[in-house]
């Protein structure tokens, strides 16, 4: 599902394993997300975007992952 | 910190459960009276598996192996993983029973019960998780 989750890390200098640590997941699924080959649970997109300040709906779009797989 | 602590105990589990099993291993078959030689390389295998579940933790083969609970997505890839060798499983099961009969073997045959406790395993499981929801 495509999403703005690298933008918005890199715009506050983390790196993949910085944002992992804080969200209690691994680096390589931070990974996975960003280069949307994982969509994240519920729980964890809401972890994602209450760490950035905004809401899961602007950070995921949604249509996008209907017309992916 | 603790958020590391708690990766390190996860990852520890794999590793630390294929350790504990070589002993058992090991255990069983001195029990068993298998030759020692032998027994030690049951148990080395297994002391093996472990050691390469610690020394390749950066792989995330590896560490999804080693702690599939890790994280979400480890526990997904685990769970598509499991999936998927249960319905090779079946299959084997299946034409494992199919391949006795055709040789006349059915009085003898494991296949019927494994193929009775891995459908009464499934039809169980699915009912708890349909009730959960």
């Amino acid at each position: 599902m495509r999403n703005r989750v690298r933008d918005l890390r890199t715009a506050r200098n983390l790196s993949q394993g910085e944002l992992a640590a804080k969200l209690n997941v691994s680096r390589q699924t931070v990974n996975a997300i960003e280069t949307e080959k994982y969509t994240p649970s519920l729980p964890l997109a809401l972890a994602l975007a209450r760490f950035f300040g905004t809401t899961v709906e602007s950070m995921f779009d949604a249509e996008s992952g209907r017309s992916s797989r | 910190m603790s958020n590391n602590n708690n990766q390190v105990a996860a990852f520890m589990y794999g590793p630390g459960a294929a350790f504990v099993l070589a002993v058992v291993i090991f255990a069983v078959a001195l029990l068993g009276h298998v030759p020692i030689g032998l027994a030690l390389l049951m148990a080395g295998v297994m002391a093996a598996y472990g050691v390469v579940l610690i020394a390749g933790r950066r792989w995330e083969f590896i560490g999804v192996l080693a702690a599939p609970g890790q994280d979400e997505r480890a526990f997904n890839l685990h769970q598509r993983a499991a999936a998927a060798a249960g319905q090779v499983m079946a299959a084997v099961i299946v034409g494992g029973f199919m391949w006795d009969v055709l040789k006349g073997n059915v009085d003898h045959s494991q296949w019927p019960w494994l193929g009775a406790l891995f459908g009464v395993t499934y039809l169980l499981a699915l009912l708890v998780f349909v009730r959960r929801g």
